[in-house]
């Protein structure tokens, strides 16, 4: 079966988003920060009305927070999971593409920072790889409060 | 027909009458077999019947129906009415609540056996039926009617009494009663019938029908005339009417005054036949039209209008630099804008009765488990709130009300032995006043024991016993509400499960309300709940730290002040502010929440917040304005941030974080 995704860049890395669960795509905009949360998560956003946290993907999948280069092509992907709404910002976003499941091979242990649990799988892009995210595993905020309850133990 | 898209609204509309059901089973118990009462009843479980049939909850539509039988029973041998009958009516109405629950669900009835209650339902038809002597309605019109004909010689008036009767091959004799009284509605008021409509649609044997009319007796002719023409009805006669007064005799003369009568009087005040005719499916008051919109909707409604504001003062400040027409017109926005906005909070707003209305129920089923006796007042049940504030008390409400009649109320003995009624009074509550909602639980039991709350609490270790020599009565209420604190004696079912009062607090602090308890000693307890009347517009103050504006409620700041070097102390290395006759100690918000400090050169900008009796003064860069704020949530993904309650937007569309001055203490 096939699935659309939304390609996303993060340094030279391809990380694709099942469109089904991408709600929209944002410029960057004003982000205020939730003061003593986890650092990957940057704040909340204003999405037409509604209070949106934003997490920096980057962070969240172990990626270096390395300076980035082209910060207008910078852009917060709105994703649904478990009806909540959850910005990512992302370095820029390419293409939409479709991924044959055949075309899926079980992620290696480790890509990047990220954890397989992180992960749907692996697929071949033209001469790259899309490394295909589990969003809801990334986001799940059972997830989130044991990483918030490390993160306490580790500063105090 | 595909169904399932009206699953929603019967599941609503039947949690309605059921609800319906269950006050009126609590109206039968304790006033009798009245009409009124029984007729609402009919019509509530009748329009539960329909329903449910048509949805195709056969399981359901079933247990109705012989729930109505029951009822018909009892409405025809009113005499016969036992107290005990309302224990099995209730119990069905229980079975039905818990069958709509599976459909709710699973959406099936799967696996769904009423039979249990069914036995019991048809045990009532039989006893009731075994008892009946006077059943008959061809020897002439019951005892009921009778009285009801009594009753209104008593009060000077002369009935016309018709009796009527159907042609033997009249299939539909409900329809042409209907008709007949249709027919005789013009010529004046119709103070009784029977066979009523409903009960003659269940009996098909009946053959004639009679009727009182309160009409001038000249018209008499013409009347019959008017009923004669109706077909299916062979004749239509006038009543002697001391064939029926002097038949019913001396006793029912006497009895009339406290028996109620079994036939439907369908003249009251503000039932005309012809609303009668209406009413086994609609109810037999007028009511206001109403219309079911989810909740969910109103909510989106209210998000959308929250971004026109923000787009209106963002015209606004467009329109300073534009001509006179551009700002007019956004004026005009401005008005039209915050009328809107009136609107969406009215809608959001709920009679209190909806929380109020199981409670009854609940408490009848209380004065049973607790071996108490007491009559449940409630009062204000028009008093409107927000229905967030009002689903979140739901619980805490049936805390104080379970408290009340446990450790509130002495048992009957008890209050004998003291020289009170028998019978305790629980009292609920509800009023505005002043931008605030107020429930309160009231009994008039023993009132808090001073010492045993002390002794409690010493004992717990809560205090230390000579500081809390001196405390004053207010000082020492309000260690119920520590936590893990009871003092009941033995920890029952009932409440003293040590989770208590505590939780109760926390709750209404939650919603930015307050609890407190007043006591008399001997004469009871008091616990007063203020709440606001929205949550989700809050009067708010914007305070400015680093580039970031955060708002803080206005209900926690006592007030704004600048503080100089010698209004500074430090106790133990901590800053404190020398506040009245105190010290208050100083929070920098800066170092609180980014580890920089924001206090440099004197003077600092401080808020005083005031949390119960405790204090604090949060240092901040700025004190920006104050204003009424939306109040958004921040959602699941941060719903664990601590000092934090949520988040506005605020007029240039930037976020600005609610800060929760209670997670600062």
């Amino acid at each position: 079966m096939a699935q659309q995704y939304v390609v996303m860049k993060m340094g030279k890395e391809l990380y694709g988003a099942p469109v089904m669960q991408v709600v929209s795509v944002e410029r960057m905009m004003d982000i205020t920060p939730v003061p003593r949360t986890l650092s990957f998560i940057k704040g909340v956003v204003n999405l037409r009305g509604t209070v949106t946290p934003v997490i920096d993907l980057r962070e969240r999948v172990g990626l270096s927070a390395t300076e980035r280069l082209d910060s207008d092509a910078m852009r917060i992907v709105i994703v649904e999971v478990d009806t909540m709404l959850v910005g990512m910002i992302v370095d820029s976003v390419e293409d939409v593409v479709t991924v044959d499941e055949s075309q899926v091979s079980a992620p290696p242990e480790v890509v990047g920072g990220l954890r397989a649990v992180y992960l749907h799988g692996v697929a071949q892009l033209d001469e790259r790889l899309l490394v295909l995210l589990n969003l809801n595993r990334i986001l799940s905020d059972v997830e989130v409060d044991q990483l918030r309850e490390v993160e306490k133990r580790v500063h105090g | 027909m595909d169904i399932s898209q009206y699953l929603d609204s019967f599941l609503a509309e039947s949690e309605d009458n059921l609800a319906t059901l269950d006050d009126l089973c609590l109206a039968l118990e304790r006033d009798g077999a009245s009409d009124d009462t029984l007729a609402a009843m009919f019509r509530a479980a009748h329009t539960l019947k329909g329903m449910s049939a048509t949805m195709g909850f056969m399981a359901m539509a079933d247990l109705t129906h012989h729930m109505e039988d029951a009822l018909g029973h009892i409405r025809n041998h009113p005499t016969e009415f036992q107290p005990s009958v309302v224990d099995t009516l209730l119990a069905a109405i229980d079975a039905l609540t818990a069958n709509l629950d599976q459909i709710r669900d699973r959406g099936s009835e799967e696996g769904i056996d009423h039979s249990a209650i069914l036995q019991r339902l048809a045990a009532v038809v039989e006893t009731q039926n075994s008892r009946s002597v006077e059943g008959s309605s061809e020897a002439g019109p019951p005892v009921a009617f009778r009285d009801r004909v009594a009753e209104i010689l008593r009060s000077g008036r002369e009935p016309l009494v018709i009796q009527i009767a159907f042609a033997p091959e009249c299939t539909m004799k409900a329809v042409r009663l209907l008709m007949v009284e249709r027919a005789v509605e013009s010529f004046g008021e119709c103070a009784a019938v029977y066979p009523d409509v409903q009960a003659l649609e269940a009996d098909a044997d009946a053959s004639t029908a009679y009727l009182a009319m309160l009409v001038a007796h000249q018209d008499a002719d013409a009347l019959l005339t008017a009923i004669r023409e109706i077909s299916e009805i062979t004749t239509a006669v006038v009543v002697e009417l001391e064939s029926i007064v002097s038949a019913s005799g001396e006793r029912e003369m006497n009895q009339a005054r406290q028996e109620t009568a079994a036939t439907v009087a369908v003249a009251t005040a503000n039932e005309t036949p012809a609303h009668h005719a209406a009413a086994p499916s609609t109810g037999g008051k007028v009511r206001d039209q109403t219309l079911r919109v989810p909740v969910s909707r109103i909510d989106e409604f209210m998000n959308v209008l929250s971004e026109l504001v923000i787009a209106k003062t963002r015209l606004e400040l467009l329109a300073q630099r534009g001509d006179h027409a551009l700002r007019e017109v956004t004026e005009q926005i401005a008005r039209l804008t915050s009328s809107l906005q009136d609107g969406v909070m009215q809608m959001r707003m709920m009679p209190v009765e909806s929380l109020f209305q199981r409670f009854p129920r609940m408490m009848r089923d209380l004065q049973k488990t607790l071996g108490r006796e007491f009559e449940f007042v409630m009062t204000g049940l028009e008093t409107e709130m927000d229905r967030t504030v009002m689903d979140e008390m739901g619980e805490a409400l049936v805390h104080l009300l379970r408290n009340a009649a446990d450790h509130g109320l002495e048992p009957p003995e008890v209050r004998e032995r003291n020289g009170k009624p028998r019978k305790g009074t629980i009292r609920l509550s509800a009023y505005a006043s002043g931008g605030h909602v107020y429930l309160e639980v009231a009994d008039d039991g023993a009132g808090i024991d001073r010492d045993r709350v002390l002794n409690s609490a010493i004992g717990k270790g809560l205090v230390d016993e000579r500081s809390a020599q001196n405390w004053t009565d207010a000082q020492v209420y309000d260690l119920l509400f520590a936590s893990g604190f009871s003092t009941a004696e033995k920890v029952s079912d009932i409440s003293g499960r040590g989770v208590g009062l505590d939780a109760v607090r926390g709750k209404v602090e939650s919603l930015g309300g307050d609890i407190r308890v007043e006591s008399v000693p001997g004469q009871g307890t008091t616990f007063v709940i203020e709440l606001p009347l929205t949550l989700a517009i809050l009067p708010a103050m914007l305070v400015q730290l680093d580039n970031y504006i955060y708002a803080i409620p206005t209900g926690s700041v006592e007030e704004v002040a600048r503080l100089s070097a010698e209004d500074i102390d430090s106790i133990q290395e901590q800053p404190v502010y020398r506040y009245r006759d105190g010290v208050v100690p100083i929070v920098d918000l800066g170092d609180r929440f980014f580890d920089a400090p924001c206090r440099g050169d004197y003077p600092w900008n401080a808020v005083i917040c005031k949390e119960g009796k405790r204090r604090l003064a949060l240092i901040v860069d700025d004190i920006v304005d104050e204003l009424e704020i939306v109040n958004k949530p921040l959602g699941r993904y941060l719903g664990q941030v601590e000092m934090f309650s949520g988040a506005t937007i605020l007029g240039d569309g930037r976020v600005a974080l609610i800060i929760d001055v209670r997670q600062l203490f």
